[in-house]
């Protein structure tokens, strides 16, 4: 039996365009659980970031609840909102997003810092540690714009883990990387979800949605269909996908 | 057309910082045309006053014992005075509100026509002429900062003793153009023909022992057709009339002039500096700020050169939206100027005594302006330059980066004190954004740290400026009979111990023809010597740097010295420091005055240095009591220092005041450019689990650090050059050397003051970051 770590319940998100409203997310109720490499999949403009920025409290929805670990997050307060993202929550976005004057270490160690029970040498360690898991340990000391966007995102990623967040929220974390970049980071993501880290990704690439554990497809802002598969191996990675792409092709993809 | 959408649109977006620049350039407008209003007013309109209300080109005063008719004879002989008039005048001592005048009081007729009496909240003049009622008395309203002066208050006129008063009422006051100012120590005190009768009657009755004397003051008009100046005419009427023998008081006009608009000019002079680095501030800012906005357009400026815009047609825009904004602050401060300097004359009337009109001085004030203009005009076209640089492919293509964060300085960051740390690594790699702050810091610390310097000089109670006034130092000064001297002695012995004593006399003599205090002193070795040595010898005098300016002679220069008829040749020994008279004045040692007049006389004031200085109010006490008309105790100091401490005090609370106000709108400028520039920034650390207030924090300490660094070059720079620029400006009230010492919490006042207040505007100011969402990271 699986535990859910976060619940949505009937989660609608609109904006009003020109005096239209339209609709981004329609009543939206699902969960998310404990050990998943959850993938959300759809059709441009489906609401898919729509979706990870409301579940992660980035954004606010305009009707319903969510709740992570039972804590209702909705309705917390600024400085709340911030400590449970310090605590829980890690982002991995598609533009890297990393601080522009801080180089990779210090992106990473900048989140860290927050921590306030670790010592900064624990921090630091750690740190050093992830960079160097995410193959980008001789780059710490240059800044985003010096760097590779695979370094960048693989320091995101770091950056991401360096609290050991209850959830990542990656939004199309390869959107904006090179076939060799996309692989490193896909593989670093099921890598670290194989170790028990919960992932909640966007994306809208056959090759990212393999390494998902389950698949939610979204389309004009509901969820229409959804797929559970067995944790990823590499060595599975062909047949996955042509899974992937017949589930795909039923949801008229 | 198309330049003017682009205008609009460019304010539009940038309203801020452009507001700000609209702000400062008003403030500068403003206080620039309240100095120029009050220079070129204040002269021209005391001048006009003092031909109004009859003042002659020269004023002798001379007391009835002399014949003044046959001297008027003498005067009006000269070929170069046009006619000369005689007025009735009574010299006495008084006091008011227990507040004693160090100078006699002149009391003269009050005439309703010829002088203005101001209406009672001294914000005009009465309409109808003031009738005065016999027991009634008109006086300058700088006896409001004087002595607390105000209407129903007695102005008490000594007749022989402490005791022996005639008491009159303050019914209001007038405008007096010779002695108003409350620098001056000579008063004019007007009233009716029957209290003039009265007290003439009363020091007559009181023969010997009166200390009121009858006299007159004569006004002498020089020929118009005379090319002669105030000064060669003064040395021609001490070479051919008695003037020297008869008169214990001459002024020329610009004597007059010079001392009536003393504090205007100290004030004008101070804010015109402050202006100054006001202006050179808002130059930075305006140069910084066409700089990084030129970066911040980079992309838009890239874009529209793709579509054909050249860079003189760029540049064209960005002159033409600048001179917007500077233009718009500027008009309407044009006029407010005006108000501003009705505000701050009304705001000075019971220190200066004036309530001076106002008539803009449009050709200097436009001048002034359009220099500035042309100042401004170099430095926007100067910051245009980068535009040349912005090519159009590198911009669509993203080069902006290339442009930004140019700095690659890595300053750490830690966990301890991680705000600090972050708001560090902030301000060294974006260094350039915060340099306007740093140097509107560095400027507005100095600026303060300058006054701050002068005030603690000054001293709380003006005790440092006493000091640089007296012709040598004393704690307390005693005229007195001689039998009753040795007596006193024993009892200052015995309260607070005499560390030193001379006696010292002052006349009114000539140098080389021209007229001016001489001091004689028992012991030379007090004087305040500031180059050579002292006049130990009998043929030796010192003279001030007034002096050796006014007459254009230095030390080792022989100089002719008069005292009434007597006159012989001096050598020049050394400088020193007495900026009595605003420094006309000139000292030579008791021997040498003997070898002036050919008489052997004693000083009849004795000066006395204490051990325990502390005890000299008390010992006056004692001395005034059981003394009481035996001896006078010299008041110390001079009546006008507390009109100099209120102005110097009122500038000082201007100066703070404008630098809230210049500060807020800094750091709004700054605040909108880099808020805008690092919004993204700012998401990802909300993204990250950073509070708003953490956020805020770290971005107010950015302006604590930046301006703390400019708070200490602030602060450094005052300590070098404070005393050089405080010497040139007080030099003009005669004091020539200024040495400032501050103890280290007041030299850091100003630097916290303005650090504290770059801090607290920018958390104010920063409210905004709570709005920053990290959605704005959103990219769908």
């Amino acid at each position: 039996m699986k535990v859910p770590v976060m619940r949505a319940d009937g989660l609608c998100k609109s904006f009003a365009i020109g005096g239209i409203q339209n609709h981004v997310l329609d009543r939206i109720s699902t969960e998310l659980y404990d050990g998943d490499f959850t993938v959300v999949m759809g059709p441009s403009g489906a609401g898919k970031s729509t979706l990870l920025y409301v579940l992660s409290g980035m954004d606010v929805p305009t009707d319903g609840k969510v709740w992570y670990r039972e804590r209702e997050i909705q309705n917390l307060k600024e400085k709340e909102m911030a400590g449970l993202r310090a605590k829980e929550f890690g982002f991995v976005f598609q533009q890297t997003h990393l601080v522009s004057n801080l180089t990779l270490l210090e992106n990473v160690l900048a989140a860290g810092f927050l921590e306030k029970e670790k010592s900064e040498k624990e921090i630091r360690t750690r740190a050093l540690k992830l960079l160097s898991r995410m193959n980008v340990e001789e780059a710490k000391d240059r800044l985003p714009s010096q760097v590779s966007g695979g370094e960048a995102q693989r320091a995101a990623i770091a950056r991401a883990m360096i609290r050991k967040p209850g959830m990542i929220f990656a939004d199309e974390p390869t959107g904006a990387l090179n076939k060799k970049n996309t692989e490193e980071v896909l593989d670093l993501l099921a890598e670290l979800n194989r170790d028990g880290q919960n992932i909640l990704m966007v994306t809208h690439d056959v090759r990212a949605a393999i390494r998902a554990t389950r698949l939610l497809y979204l389309e004009d802002g509901r969820i229409i269909g959804e797929m559970t598969l067995k944790p990823y191996r590499k060595e599975d990675g062909r047949s996955r996908e042509k899974q992937v792409e017949a589930w795909l092709s039923s949801m008229e993809w | 057309m198309k330049n003017l959408i682009l205008i609009k649109a460019n304010l539009k977006r940038g309203r801020g910082v452009f507001a700000g620049i609209g702000i400062l350039m008003f403030l500068i407008t403003v206080s620039l045309g309240a100095v120029l209003n009050i220079l070129s007013n204040a002269k021209s309109y005391n001048e006009q006053e003092l031909d109004r209300v009859g003042y002659g080109d020269l004023a002798l005063w001379v007391t009835a014992a002399y014949d003044s008719g046959s001297l008027t004879d003498q005067i009006l002989a000269l070929e170069e005075t046009e006619r000369v008039e005689t007025e009735e005048i009574l010299f006495s001592p008084y006091r008011v509100n227990d507040t004693e005048n160090g100078s006699d009081g002149l009391f003269m007729l009050y005439e309703p026509e010829r002088y203005k009496v101001f209406d009672d909240n001294l914000s005009g003049y009465k309409k109808t002429p003031v009738v005065l009622k016999e027991g009634e008395a008109l006086v300058s309203p700088s006896f409001v900062s004087l002595c607390n002066a105000g209407i129903g208050d007695t102005i008490e006129v000594k007749i022989s003793g402490d005791s022996d008063i005639i008491g009159f009422k303050i019914a209001g006051f007038f405008e007096d153009p010779m002695g108003g100012s409350a620098i001056m120590g000579i008063k004019t005190i007007l009233m009716t023909e029957a209290d003039i009768e009265k007290l003439k009657e009363a020091y007559a009755d009181a023969k010997e022992t009166a200390v009121g004397i009858p006299g007159h003051v004569i006004n002498i008009y020089c020929s118009p057709n005379s090319a002669l100046s105030d000064g060669a005419y003064q040395k021609l009427l001490n070479e051919q009339t008695d003037i020297k023998q008869a008169g214990f008081m001459l002024y020329t006009k610009s004597n007059i002039l010079g001392f009536m608009l003393l504090l205007q000019d100290i004030f004008a002079g101070v804010l015109l500096l402050f202006t100054i680095v006001l202006f050179v501030i808002t130059m930075i800012i305006i140069g910084h700020n066409m700089k990084s906005g030129i970066e911040q357009d980079y992309v838009d400026l890239g874009i529209l050169k793709a579509l054909g815009y050249t860079k003189r047609k760029l540049t064209l825009i960005q002159l033409q939206q600048y001179f917007t904004v500077i233009l718009a602050g500027m008009l309407p401060g044009i006029p407010v100027s005006v108000l501003a300097a009705k505000y701050l004359i009304r705001l000075t009337v019971t220190t200066t005594g004036m309530l001076t009109p106002i008539q803009f001085p449009a050709g200097i004030y436009l001048l002034v302006l359009f220099f500035m203009l042309l100042v401004l005009t170099g430095v926007i076209a100067a910051g245009t330059v980068k535009i040349g640089k912005v090519r159009p492919i590198l911009a669509i293509r993203g080069g902006r980066e290339d442009i930004y964060f140019k700095s690659r300085l890595h300053a750490p960051i830690y966990k301890r004190g991680f705000s600090f740390w972050l708001a560090f690594r902030q301000v060294v790699s974006g260094k350039k954004q915060y340099f306007n702050v740093c140097i509107a810091a560095a400027l507005l610390v100095f600026c303060l740290s300058l006054m701050g310097r002068i005030d603690a000089w000054m001293g709380p109670e003006g005790e440092g400026l006493i000091y640089a006034l007296d012709v040598a130092p004393n704690d307390i000064a005693i005229r007195y009979e001689e039998e009753i001297r040795e007596e006193t002695e024993e009892l200052i012995e015995e309260k607070a111990g005499i560390m030193g004593q001379y006696g010292l006399s002052r006349v009114h003599g000539a140098v080389n023809g021209l007229d001016y205090q001489l001091y004689w002193i028992s012991d030379p070795e007090y004087y305040n010597i500031l180059d050579g040595r002292t006049c130990r010898y009998e043929n030796e005098i010192v003279i001030t740097e007034y002096v050796s300016i006014d007459l254009g002679v230095h030390i080792g220069d022989t100089v002719e010295v008069t005292y009434k008829e007597s006159s012989d040749r001096f050598l020049i020994t050394g400088i020193y420091q007495c900026a009595n008279d605003v420094g006309a004045n000139a000292g030579i040692s008791a021997e040498g005055f003997w070898r002036l007049t050919g008489q052997e006389t004693d000083n009849n004031e004795i000066h006395y240095l204490l051990k325990n200085p502390e005890a000299a109010e008390e010992i006056k006490e004692i001395l005034s009591s059981r003394y009481e008309g035996k001896l006078t105790i010299g008041e110390s100091g001079w009546s006008g220092i507390s009109a100099v401490l209120v102005v110097f005090d009122a500038l000082e609370v201007l100066m703070y005041l404008v630098t809230v106000i210049f500060i807020f709108v800094v750091v709004i400028m700054t605040e909108k450019k880099v808020l805008n520039q690092e919004r993204q920034n700012l998401g990802i650390y909300k993204a990250l689990g950073f509070s708003s207030r953490r956020l805020r924090g770290s971005f107010a300490l950015r302006f604590l650090i930046t301006a703390a660094v400019g708070a200490a070059a602030g602060i450094l720079s005052s300590a070098y050059f404070t005393d050089p620029m405080a010497e040139a400006m007080l030099k003009t009230v005669g004091i020539s050397r200024f040495t400032s010492s501050l103890s280290l919490i007041p030299m850091l006042i100003p630097g916290a003051v303005v650090t504290l207040l770059f801090f607290s505007f920018a958390w104010l100011s920063s409210g905004k970051i709570k709005k920053v969402a990290p959605g704005v990271l959103v990219a769908e």
